[in-house]
């Protein structure tokens, strides 16, 4: 023990002052750190999870710790677990009644699914094989350093619904099909697993829309070889949710267009109606070539499926009225424009919240520069009623080389823009934009910088922190923290150290 | 604290603790008649340390083992060097007075005790607690003066710590330290961990439970030890056995707040032109209702002190034992007591802006306004209190000085940090602005309080 320890020992001891306060964590022992990430209870952040290495048990077998924070960084949970050295935490989700924690093991291709109640007890623990499923699915978002599993959602105080690809005949870029799970909250309740048909010869992959205790709703998109392209066959599948059998499978087609969906507004109403929102393209384009859509759509579909009713905003007749903007949607002498969320507020007007990007081709990678943010408002006849250009400090994501060729839009559906993040109260009378930039200043030394644009009451205000220095010696992040609030972390490498703290966001 | 932070922390830090020295000595002198303790630096202190090395270097040789106590004491004194310094230790003159009469009146009616060179500092620590330090230094926090009832109290708590100091307490947990880990199988198992290739990291944590909780074991043993020695050393005095007893139950946390007013919200801090919002006091949903404890630490084992019931139970069986010689609760003025107290709650909210809690500086500020709503102090504290938070918080410095809700606090002071914690910076700026504004007109020859009043106008404006 050092002097300057000693001292500290004493002065605490003598003192017991509260040197510190509860919104720092400091988490020690953390050998390798294999995720962490924020706990969302709708859109709101309601805690933190962490899982990382703290010592090897033998050979093959390797000591875990678990930890479950507030949204204040105050400890609810911490749990010992023991796995091979290719154990994952997948996922880690809430749905305002219990905690789903799954976590796979790529040596022993198993699935472990653990929820807790709201009291914290250990309701369910599942194990199952990963049978025919894509690993690479699951573990990819680690080999690209962005984590957590983004096909799983929480459905509110019902369950979870988990979406995995399989390889129907042992190859997968020959068949691919998916299957959906159903981790039901009630202990009382039976799980289920709906497959896609296994003598498909097509691609079949599904992405969740909506989902509440009677329904939930995907979007499945079939094509005829192996592509991960946002385009293709799409047909809309229902799913009862308390047997997971089918309820309808609709295909949307259109004489001239076809479509990306990107989300569903609102839940679906007393008539079983549902607005979804998406991207419409020419029926012609190259299945690869993502980034020419033709504008935006709403489209509401009844309880069978059917299309009800269709808006269409092109970037040639409507948007270009407000912004500079060429019919596939290229702002002139800017770039691309990446939609990240689309928010419906209590007033009923629509905002679009995107980002003008470009492209930078790298030896290795590919470079999305994120510039200046674009909110585009709607009223609820899905009319532009106004489009507003926030300057601000640019942001750059790598991405591997393979995805060269895809839109960030259709990046974002594949995993997570961590420190590009979109938070709203319950309400959505207040949402804020936050991001983050590393630039370098040294050889072996970054800045993080982290923006924030809120909008609250019709009013936008912007805030920007300078956090700290990237050294080899730590690692600083972000994280979204609870509305006006921003967690940063550092990852101390020779002390084995994690340390968090909560700041506020000053709008 | 400061280590979590980058250089401009500290730099801010800084200045805000120099600002704050300032601000307090400038306040009271243009407002107040009395000066404030926690800024009375401690006289002489290179005499005090000169004396302090004299005493540890005699006190040494009663010992064989020097070597194993010779670091413990030069702790100890680099310890007071480090309160002096940082001016966590400070001197009044009628506070020391008081507590020297109790100190002689312990010291004279004990004769064992009068041959030991004893001495005692108040520090500016809000947390009830006073200390031995092993070598005749008692500490006394200012928390704890103002925490206490009467001067009978005061007088068990030194018994209890000159009674650690008597039994020597603090030198022989040292020494029995030292033997431990000089012995052949601590060694060794320490360097059976060390080569342990697989579980080293579990291993070395059951090596140090097993070692905290056999030190912990000893610590409580001691305090049961002090408490009766503690209690014939009182006694032989003129006070009130009793008074342990009573005291005890002070510390207890179903007493924990002095002030029992409520912070009334839409009372204090509703203004006319600025009405209090509903908004501000919603409560956030956790995930669990409940801190789920990890089980890895038994609790009770690592207590360094027996639980505060048990204490009370042993005290009372003893005290009913014996015919108690006295009934005095108090031997000096009464009212000098209470000046004291009065003092001492106001250095209770200096000492938590000392320690960079301006959370609770505000809530106990607030709260102490509710019982006092015109006190001139306390509105001024409170107006500097209100002015550093808008600081750190437009500096993205807020964490670093107010806590955010958490299970382990009490309701009360949750539900207070949860208002803090919902109100945006503009809208601090606004009540702090309209608190500024309600007491103008009291408060307008003080030019800190102007120039915060203008500060906030100035942004409300903007």
């Amino acid at each position: 023990m050092n002097f300057k320890r000693i001292l500290l020992v004493l002065f605490i001891t003598v003192f017991a002052c509260n040197t510190s306060l509860s919104q720092k964590k400091t988490i020690s022992n953390v050998y390798t750190l294999i995720d962490m990430g924020p706990i969302l209870a709708e859109s709101e952040v309601s805690g933190y999870y962490m899982f990382y290495k703290t010592d090897r048990l033998s050979e093959t077998e390797f000591s875990y710790e678990l930890k479950i924070l507030d949204q204040n960084l105050n400890e609810l949970i911490s749990q010992k677990i023991e796995g091979t050295y290719h154990l994952y935490l997948v996922s880690c989700v809430y749905n305002n009644e219990t905690l789903l924690i799954k976590f796979y093991d790529s040596m022993k291709r198993m699935f472990t699914i653990t929820q807790y109640d709201n009291n914290a007890e250990e309701i369910s623990v599942l194990k199952e094989s990963a049978g025919d499923t894509f690993t690479n699915n699951i573990t990819m978002p680690y080999h690209l350093g962005i984590s957590n599993n983004p096909d799983l959602f929480p459905m509110n105080k019902c369950g979870f619904i988990d979406y995995r690809s399989v390889a129907t005949t042992g190859d997968f870029f020959k068949c691919l099909g998916f299957e959906i799970d159903f981790y039901p909250s009630q202990v009382d309740r039976e799980n289920w697993t709906f497959a896609s048909d296994k003598s498909s010869l097509l691609h079949n992959r599904a992405k969740f829309i909506y989902g509440d205790k009677n329904i939930i709703l995907s979007s499945i998109l079939k094509n005829k070889k192996f592509s991960i392209s946002q385009l293709g066959e799409l047909s809309l599948l229902a799913l009862d949710t308390k047997t997971g059998e089918k309820v309808y499978e609709k295909i949307v087609s259109h004489p001239k267009y076809q479509f990306s969906i990107m989300s569903a507004i609102d839940a679906i109403d007393e008539e079983g109606n549902i607005t979804l929102f998406g991207f419409y393209y020419p029926k012609e384009v190259n299945e690869e070539d993502n980034s020419t859509s033709l504008g935006m759509f709403s489209a509401v579909i009844d309880s069978s499926g059917n299309f009800s009713e269709r808006n269409y905003i092109s970037w040639e007749d409507d948007a270009s009225k407000f912004v500079d903007i060429n019919k596939e949607g290229f702002l002139k002498d800017i770039g691309n424009i990446f939609f990240h969320d689309i928010i419906k507020n209590a007033d009923g007007n629509i905002y679009l919240i995107g980002e003008q990007y470009n492209r930078n081709h790298k030896i290795y990678t590919v470079e999305i520069v994120l510039k200046n943010l674009m909110i585009f408002q709607l009223n609820s006849d899905y009319e532009i009623q106004e489009v507003k250009t926030i300057e601000k400090e640019k942001s750059v994501i790598d991405f591997p080389l393979l995805f060269s060729f895809k839109s960030p839009q259709y990046l974002a559906s594949f995993i997570k823009f961590e420190n590009n993040f979109i938070q709203s109260n319950k309400d959505k009378s207040i949402f804020s934009y936050s991001y983050t930039n590393k630039v370098k200043i040294k050889r072996k030394t970054e800045k993080l910088f982290f923006g924030n644009i809120t909008y609250t009451d019709s009013e936008l205000s912007q805030d920007y922190i300078e956090i700290e220095a990237v050294t080899y010696k730590k690692d600083v992040s972000t994280l979204p923290a609870k509305l006006g609030n921003v967690v940063i972390v550092e990852y101390l490498n020779a002390e084995k150290e994690l340390r968090m703290r909560i700041e506020k966001i000053n709008y | 604290m400061s280590y979590l932070f980058t250089d401009p922390l500290i730099k801010f830090k800084s200045i805000m603790k120099l600002l704050i020295v300032c601000l307090l000595i400038f306040s009271y002198t243009t407002t107040n008649a009395q000066d404030s303790w926690t800024t009375t630096i401690y006289p002489d202190t290179d005499t005090v340390l000169f004396d302090l090395e004299k005493d540890h270097s005699s006190q040494l040789k009663k010992y064989d083992n020097k070597r194993a106590l010779k670091k413990v004491y030069t702790q100890r004194k680099e310890y007071i060097k480090y309160l002096l310094n940082t001016k966590s230790i400070f001197y009044q003159d009628s506070l020391y007075g008081y507590i020297d009469f109790i100190f002689d009146q312990i010291v004279s009616s004990n004769a064992e005790l009068q041959d030991l060179e004893l001495r005692y500092f108040v520090s500016n620590s809000p947390i009830p607690n006073a200390s031995s330090l092993g070598d005749g230094t008692f500490i006394i926090n200012i928390g704890l003066i103002r925490k206490l009832v009467n001067e009978g109290q005061l007088a068990f708590i030194l018994c209890h710590e000159i009674s650690h100091y008597y039994l020597d307490h603090s030198n022989q947990s040292a020494l029995a330290e030292y033997e431990k880990t000089n012995t052949k199988e601590y060694r060794k198992e320490v360097k059976t961990i060390q080569k342990t290739d697989f579980g080293k990291a579990e291993l070395s944590k059951s090596f140090r439970k097993k070692n905290l909780y056999i030190k912990m074991s000893y610590s409580r043993q001691n305090e049961k030890e002090a408490d009766s020695l503690g209690l014939i050393f009182l006694y032989k005095t003129n006070y009130d056995m009793n008074q342990s007893v009573t005291c005890m139950n002070l510390l207890d946390s179903i007493d924990r707040y002095k002030y029992k007013n409520e912070i009334g919200y839409y009372k204090t801090l509703n203004f006319e032109k600025y009405p209090f919002k509903k908004r501000w006091l919603e409560e956030e949903s956790l995930i669990f209702g409940k801190k789920v404890e990890a089980n890895y630490w038994e609790r009770d084992s690592i207590k360094s002190h027996p639980d505060v019931k048990t204490r009370i139970t042993f005290l009372n069986n003893y005290i009913s034992r014996i015919q108690p010689n006295s009934n005095h609760t108090s031997m000096q003025d009464i009212k000098r007591f209470d000046r004291i107290k009065e003092q001492a709650d106001y250095e209770f909210i200096d000492s938590w802006i000392f320690y960079d809690d301006y959370g609770k500086a505000l809530f106990f500020a607030i709260k102490q306004l509710e019982s006092d709503p015109n006190n001139k102090v306390l509105l001024l504290k409170t107006s500097y209190i209100f002015k550093s938070i808008y600081d750190s918080q437009a500096d993205h410095l807020y964490s670093s000085y107010v806590e955010r809700p958490s299970l382990e606090n009490e309701a009360e002071y949750n539900y207070f940090l949860n208002f803090l914690d919902n109100i945006r910076l503009i809208e601090l700026a606004r009540i702090s602005y309209h608190f500024h504004l309600t007491h103008y007109e009291s408060l307008k020859n003080d030019e800190e309080f102007i120039n915060n009043y203008n500060f906030f106008k100035t942004i409300i404006r903007n």
